[in-house]
């Protein structure tokens, strides 16, 4: 229903015998009531659900033994459920991290030809059921026949475009220039990365593993000065945690 | 906010929940739920009876094959060259009634009733110990005749190129996307392979999205190779030149900073599967510039597949790649001959200069393939199929062409099984409709299935019931 949210009732595709029923039918049904209340506002709905407590609430499931033992697979939602980066999302994101998304408003779509090289947001590309961008099928796009829900498929060619884009390749020097290292040591400048990135404060072991590695970059002969730095940025875009949302 | 109709709509909507019958009605409903439930289980891999065959090498022609110039030769249409079908004994092919299995989707200028009878535009010879007819432009496949089992009377809906994935799918366009047969099987069968994706495709698609998962999930999309050692697979080589060995660091970092995490999060089912993608993907990376590099094979393997002639060069490397996938365990090879436009096939005019042409471009290929894989003791194991999304009417448009025709057509199949030698079914004697056992697309589905071992009913997603025609039917008649 809500972008980043579990829809209130598992199967939306087949309200027949053979579908699932709502886990909550009273929310559903006051959601519902709500929504044309307000005059069929769409906006009025998402404010709702995304200002609510159940919205923003955590993915752990540590701690939460007797949750875990009641409702394992979390169908009555009592806790956030991990949510994979949509494609245009894990596009965008790379882009922005080292502030080079255009985010110009408006304007025509951009052509297949041009997308390669192309900083516009992916919102703007031209886009339809026999032509689309390489990237972005990847990482799984909205499926018109299935009520524009997505998949969110873990399969190697996702890791391949984040591993060998050049998307993701000509990124990792702009997103180190973009954490202003200047005066950061290498604690630092993990640190901010995993902020920056993964948007949490890496732990003891993570800390000592990407300070080893930066020494072992540095210690390359033939190592460029940025190296090391853009090469940890390239390890933590490829990281699980980037492309997912907890 | 809550208006008195809001708040009326909610104390319905509770009073219709909590009334007896509703009880009675949603517990009946969940122990059916529930009943499902306990029957339904992902497929384990395994096959589910005994499988004649392990492989698939799908040969897709785009654009439409002529029938009657190829595996179903018709020599009434030479008789009554010129004649309008209605001026011939064979009038009642074009009775309404038999005509109304067509869905159209957009009607434009091709894919109508093509009136005159068009004459075979190249001879034919019986080939084999049952002497079964097939055009000369096909002599390499006409050589192995007795490994192939030809089918020529199938016949589908879509009189547009959506046939395409009608062929693939079972399903017209207008129903929607489904699942594909090679995403069926990767779905039933478990790996041979652990380096190579189970599901490959060559060759561009015109008319559907590349997908072919669907419901199934992304997970058995084919995934897109080309023969081409610098740059087989999406991705598979850097898009900026990487320092080896800072590579190699990153990796090993990568790998670290995922069992931290793994370690921390037992339970965190996607990013296990994340870690393991990731594995797999760097071994992909290795394995498949190995499959696309022919530097290990003969001389005399490639002339075999034609990859010493330049009109033939192209198709005879893919197919060469194609033996060695599954030779190396890949489950389904999904190729495309003829990409562009509707199809290369697609000849609604000079039929005789675009058919030649490309069976050039095939018949060698394949008439090698079919060899190569006998020689190796790989034919026994894997089927090879050709097919196209529909023939071409037996009536001439324009003057040197001939149209989309949906009422019968042939397919072959060969090895895994499948009798050598034979014709099955058959159309009237101008090729127009398929009269004798008749087969939609999904009985080849389910032939190649039943090959491999599976049953398609028991592949069944929950909420996702599947037809009867979906299922198609088993064409006993070409099993050995």
């Amino acid at each position: 229903m809500v972008a980043a949210y579990g829809p209130l009732v598992e199967t939306v595709f087949d309200f027949g015998r053979n579908g699932k029923p709502p886990a909550h039918q009273e929310l559903l049904d006051w959601l519902a009531a709500e929504f044309i209340a307000s005059g069929w506002r769409f906006k009025h709905l998402h404010e709702l659900i995304m200002s609510s407590d159940a919205y923003k609430m955590k993915s752990v499931g540590a701690g939460s033994d007797q949750q875990l033992a009641v409702d394992p697979e979390n169908r009555l939602w009592w806790r956030r459920e991990t949510v994979r980066l949509e494609s245009q999302a894990v596009r965008d994101s790379v882009l922005r991290l080292g502030n080079q998304l255009d985010l110009t408003r408006g304007g025509k779509p951009v052509e297949p030809s041009q997308q390669v090289d192309s900083k516009r947001r992916s919102l703007y590309f031209f886009h339809s059921n026999n032509s689309r961008n390489l990237f972005l099928t990847m990482f799984d796009e909205a499926l018109v026949t299935d009520c524009y829900r997505r998949e969110e498929s873990i399969v190697p060619q996702q890791a391949l475009a984040m591993a060998n884009s050049s998307l993701v390749l000509q990124n990792c020097a702009p997103i180190a220039a973009s954490l202003n290292v200047v005066g950061l040591d290498d604690r630092g400048f993990v640190e901010k990365a995993f902020v920056y990135l993964l948007g949490r404060q890496p732990n003891s072991k993570e800390l000592d593993a990407c300070l080893t590695a930066l020494e072992k970059w540095r210690d390359i002969p033939s190592a460029s000065e940025g190296l090391a730095q853009e090469s940890l940025i390239w390890v933590l875009l490829n990281h699980n945690d980037f492309v997912t949302l907890r | 906010m809550n208006s008195d109709k809001a708040t009326n709509r909610r104390s319905f909507l509770k009073t219709g929940t909590g009334g007896l019958a509703g009880i009675a009605l949603s517990s009946m409903l969940m122990q059916e739920l529930q009943a499902e439930a306990k029957i339904w289980a992902p497929p384990t891999g395994k096959p589910h009876f005994q499988p004649r065959a392990k492989s698939v090498i799908w040969l897709f022609m785009n654009g439409g094959v002529s029938q009657v110039e190829s595996f179903d030769p018709k020599p009434m249409l030479n008789k009554y060259a010129g004649k309008t079908i209605s001026e011939t004994p064979f009038a009642d092919v074009q009775d309404p009634k038999r005509l109304a299995i067509e869905r159209l989707v957009v009607p434009d200028g091709n894919g109508n009733q093509r009136n005159k009878l068009y004459p075979l535009q190249v001879g034919f010879k019986q080939h084999g110990e049952n002497g079964v007819a097939v055009s000369d432009w096909f002599p390499c496949i006409a050589k192995n005749i007795d490994k192939l089992a030809i089918v020529r009377s199938m016949w589908t809906t879509d009189s547009n190129h959506g046939a395409q994935t009608q062929f693939h799918s079972g399903r017209h366009r207008n129903d929607g996307d489904f699942p594909t047969l090679g995403a069926w099987v990767d779905y039933g069968l478990g790996s041979l392979n652990e380096n190579l994706p189970q599901f490959v495709n060559f060759g561009a698609r015109e008319y559907w999205n590349n997908r072919d998962g669907h419901y199934l999930g992304p997970a058995y999309d084919a995934v897109p190779l080309r023969v081409n050692p610098a740059n087989p697979l999406d991705f598979s080589q850097a898009g900026k030149s990487i320092d080896p060995e800072a590579r190699r660091v990153g990796t090993a970092l990568l790998k670290e900073l995922s069992e931290i995490r793994r370690q921390a999060n037992p339970v965190d089912k996607e990013l296990q599967a994340r870690v393991s993608s990731y594995e797999l993907a760097f071994r992909m990376q290795k394995s498949i510039p190995e499959v696309v590099d022919f530097s290990q094979e003969t001389e005399e393997t490639k002339r075999l597949y034609g990859i010493d002639q330049n009109h033939s060069k192209d198709f005879g490397m893919t197919l060469l790649a194609a033996r060695r996938l599954v030779e190396r365990g890949v489950r389904f090879v999904q190729i495309q001959h003829g990409a562009g436009g509707a199809g290369r096939w697609d000849a609604h005019g000079g039929l005789k200069a675009n058919h030649s042409r490309n069976a050039m471009a095939v018949d060698q290929p394949i008439g090698g393939l079919l060899e190569d894989l006998e020689r190796r003791g790989l034919l026994d194991e894997t089927i090879v199929v050709f097919a196209s999304e529909f023939g071409r009417t037996p009536g001439s448009q324009g003057s040197d062409g001939r149209d989309h025709h949906i009422f019968g057509f042939s397919v072959w199949l060969a090895g895994g099984g499948i009798r050598g030698g034979i014709a099955h079914g058959a159309t009237d004697e101008i090729g127009f409709h398929a009269v004798e056992d008749r087969h939609y697309v999904t009985d080849i589905h389910a032939t190649i299935l039943h090959q491999l071992g599976l049953d398609s009913r028991q592949m069944e997603l929950p909420g996702r019931k599947r037809l009867d025609v979906d299922h198609g039917h088993v064409i006993e008649g070409i099993i050995a």
